[in-house]
């Protein structure tokens, strides 16, 4: 077993935020998958785990090292890559002026060139998109360029919400088999979507199946994915 | 020829005429300094220092989305540090401009680092307060400014060991272009660096920078700063051309001047600023004259921009350079290679797992209360319908007939135009070709009047009115829909009733909406969708992201809304839901239809 990427406990009654009913743990090239089926409550969870919203008594650990009270700009520095559907992208900049402010966020920017082949070579819309700002872009695309701007610089830690909103089957597989591919290289993922397990299973081609899973309600359970069907 | 050669070239082509028409321009304004009268260099000097403070303060309001209301106080203070260096201890004026520009850069820091973590109006009453805090203090500091007299005698520079002279101002023309040039070109770099990307980034969406690892607060104050010091050379550049100050000429109303410029061009483009500088300008110099012909108080310019405000921000320059540009606009072949053709339909039930429409209703227990009848009357006739942005065709001669009753569900790859064809229907975007509503031609009208003649949208992402209550949201509807008695306390009591007996879940009087609450939204939205029956519902993936319960009540409520009379155009990237519900299948395809049939025909395929 790869050693522990991230942990989050929370000592609960004191908890102020009450999410995470119990220990939840990512490990090295591990997946993990949050699905629930209050949308709020799974964007107080994204929230929480990019370091946005903070609790009173809580351990986050990132390999090892102490990170509750980190912000998101020092997680990203830390190697944390978010992504959001609520969020996506910037409509006034171009798809190349995204991955140069992506890629300095990074610490990557010499690299940009590469990184940007590395998107379109995985996400074959990217080779298509309009060559104007991303507003014009459909929603999407704004996804994809999203998703893509997520994964680019072999992050640590990949955390988006609801990843599949929007995208096409197509899109979906690219999506799948980038995962898969950063999974070899020791990324952990956690995507947090609404909706059941199996749901998740079927909307989620290639990225469902062996993923550890945290369901988020009333009755909360953290168990390999597969057996949860 | 390959596509991307073919954008490459057009870019080439652009730059080309970018860099023809910069040069023209830079020849046109240095032949002027050599046939120019005195009086047109001084509206060409004053033209361009509006221009250079609007270049300043472009970087603020324009590209941090930050409302500035005090530039003027660092023209000022740039103004009177120069005229204070020159006049008091005599220094060069090289030397008074580098110093006033590193003082209104500092001020520009000072003011900023606190401030700049308040947006929209806290930060405009601010930086109002901070200019009128700087005419004050000349005003009062009389030893130094010269305080109510002003502060006169302020020499002619002396630059490479030559006396600019006043009259004419040919000198003086000269230096005011270099500045120009100087700044034109340091902003255009700007523009191409990681901090303009990243001011830009901070004006769309600062919870969006956080995640990607933007300091705001850095990127606002470095904005802020080069903001205010272009103000303070300018300021220095004033004190020398005009020769006496006065803190009357720093008041509001300059600060008016130099946004009316910002606003007018509309957007990040040089251009228009440059445009709409010299229009405004020399605009604002005829106005001046013509109130002291007239014997009218100056200050009465004041009202004059603000009616320039609104009337520019109804109308804008860039707004009218696009429409020019897309009427002119040649054809861009389409760079899209992957789409529907590639992966076939057959292929995407295949992908999908797809048995029977049967099946999948099985499933979802679903089992539909109403068919189409194929004699009902057409709702909507779309003949010949073009959707463009910029030189991409996002829809192509796309015709299209819904009846009354019918359910159509929109399906395709990404970015082939589903939800273009939405925004055109709806009026979100300006389209080419006919469009008739129930016989009525509706094609130039606008979207709330569309919305009033009975078509209905939800968005993909959706939005509600947070200033209001979840039953106010749902007035606004009831409001804009429906004619006068509903508008009425009777109205809201009916439309409160009638939320008691829908299935969704209920929305509330007195409940705050909250900003952040897409659950809260997305209920509202569904509820706003299927308030009013008989009309035409256009719903952009209204199955996204929802859980398999929620997808069959918003299912059931669509085939609801069929039996009441209306018809219903749904795009939705999970066809195993509503395949079980719709009539026909409209497949996209590089924004032209490449599948249109019935669902029993598209299952076939």
């Amino acid at each position: 077993m790869n050693g522990i990427r991230l942990l989050l406990t929370e000592q609960f009654p004191r908890s102020s935020c009450a999410i995470f009913a119990s220990k939840v743990m990512v490990h090295a090239a591990e997946r993990l998958n949050i699905y629930g089926e209050d949308n709020d409550e799974l964007h107080r969870a994204f929230r929480y785990i990019i370091g946005e919203l903070r609790c009173d008594a809580e351990t986050k650990l990132f390999d090892d090292r102490d990170i509750s009270q980190f912000s998101p700009v020092q997680l990203t520095k830390l190697g944390f890559a978010s992504g959001s559907a609520r969020l996506r992208v910037f409509p006034s900049l171009t798809l190349d002026e995204h991955f140069m402010i992506r890629t300095r966020a990074i610490g990557k920017q010499g690299q940009r060139a590469k990184w940007v082949d590395w998107a379109k070579e995985r996400f074959s819309v990217l080779r298509e998109v309009p060559k104007t700002v991303a507003g014009n872009f459909s929603g999407g695309e704004q996804q994809i360029l999203m998703i893509a701007l997520t994964l680019i610089g072999l992050p640590k830690l990949v955390v988006i919400e609801e990843p599949w909103m929007g995208l096409a089957h197509v899109a979906s597989l690219e999506f799948g088999r980038a995962i898969e591919e950063l999974q070899r290289n020791g990324t952990s993922f956690v995507l947090i979507s609404q909706g059941t397990v199996g749901e998740g299973m079927m909307r989620s081609p290639g990225a469902g199946g062996n993923a550890e899973t945290v369901y988020l309600s009333e009755f909360r359970y953290s168990r390999e994915a597969r057996s949860l069907m | 020829m390959p596509t991307d050669n073919v954008l490459s070239l057009r870019r080439k082509e652009d730059r080309r005429r970018a860099v023809a028409f910069s040069a023209f321009g830079f020849t046109a304004l240095l032949a002027l300094a050599f046939v120019g009268t005195p009086r047109l260099f001084d509206l060409l000097i004053v033209s361009l220092l509006f221009i250079c403070m609007a270049f300043g303060l472009q970087l603020v309001v324009g590209y941090c989305q930050l409302f500035d209301l005090g530039y003027a106080g660092f023209v000022c203070l740039g103004a009177y540090s120069t005229g204070v260096l020159l006049t008091r201890f005599h220094w060069s004026y090289f030397a008074a401009a580098a110093l006033s520009t590193l003082l209104a850069l500092v001020a520009g820091i000072i003011l900023g680092v606190p401030t700049l973590r308040l947006r929209g109006d806290y930060f405009a009453i601010v930086t109002f307060g901070f200019a009128e805090l700087v005419v004050l203090l000349m005003r009062n500091w009389t030893t130094l400014t010269g305080g109510p007299f002003g502060l006169g005698g302020i020499p002619d520079p002396v630059l490479f060991g030559a006396r600019l002279v006043r009259y004419p101002p040919f000198g003086y023309y000269l230096l005011m272009l270099s500045m120009f040039l100087g700044l034109l070109a340091s902003i255009w770099y700007l523009r191409q660096t990681m901090l303009g990307a990243q001011m830009l980034a901070v004006g769309d969406d600062e919870k969006l920078c956080a995640i990607n690892g933007i300091d705001i607060v850095a990127v606002k104050v470095s904005a802020f700063a080069l903001s205010a010091g272009i103000g303070g050379l300018i300021g220095s550049f004033w004190a020398v051309y005009f020769k006496f100050l006065s803190y009357t000429d720093f008041t509001f109303t300059l600060s008016v001047q130099v946004i009316a410029i910002v606003i007018l061009a509309g957007n990040q483009r040089l251009r228009y600023i440059i445009l709409a500088g010299t229009i405004i300008a020399p605009a604002s110099e005829a106005l001046r004259t013509w109130l002291r012909a007239s014997g009218l108080p100056e200050a009465s310019r004041v009202i004059f921009f603000g009616v320039i405000l609104i009337v520019l921000t109804l109308w804008r320059l860039h707004d009218f350079s696009s429409a020019i540009r897309r009427s002119l606009a040649r054809p861009v072949p389409w760079s899209r290679k992957m789409r529907c053709s590639d992966v076939g339909a057959a292929q995407v039930v295949e992908m999908n797992g797809i048995a029977s429409t049967e099946a999948i209703s099985q499933r979802l227990s679903f089992n539909p209360v109403s068919r189409i009848n194929i004699n009902s009357e057409v709702l909507l006739e779309i003949r010949g319908l073009n959707v463009s942005f910029g030189g991409t065709k996002a829809i192509k001669d796309l015709d299209l007939r819904v009846r009354a009753g019918e359910i159509i569900a929109v399906i395709g790859p990404n970015g082939c135009g589903k939800t273009s064809l939405l925004n055109a229907i709806s009026g979100l975007v300006s389209s080419k070709g006919q469009m008739i509503l129930k016989g009525r031609d509706i094609t130039d009208e606008p979207a709330w009047l569309r919305a009033r003649r009975g078509i209905n949208r939800t968005l993909q992402t959706p939005r509600s009115f947070p200033g209001l209550d979840e039953m106010e949201n749902m007035d606004l509807v009831s409001w804009s829909i429906a004619q006068a008695p509903t508008r009425s306390i009777i109205g809201r009591i009916l439309s409160a009733l009638r939320a008691m007996f829908v299935q969704l879940p209920l929305v509330g009087v007195g409940v705050p909406v909250l900003r952040d609450d897409q659950t809260q939204s997305l209920r509202i939205q569904m509820r706003r969708a299927f308030a009013k029956p008989r009309t035409l519902l256009l719903l952009d993936e209204p199955l996204a992201g929802l859980p398999e319960a929620d997808q069959c009540e918003i299912i059931a409520r669509i085939d609801h809304h069929r039996a009441s009379g209306g018809a219903v155009v749904v795009v939705e990237h999970n066809l195993e839901s509503i395949l079980c519900v719709c009539d026909r299948v409209l497949q996209l395809d590089k924004g032209q239809i490449a599948f249109e049939g019935s669902k029993a025909e598209f299952s076939l395929l």
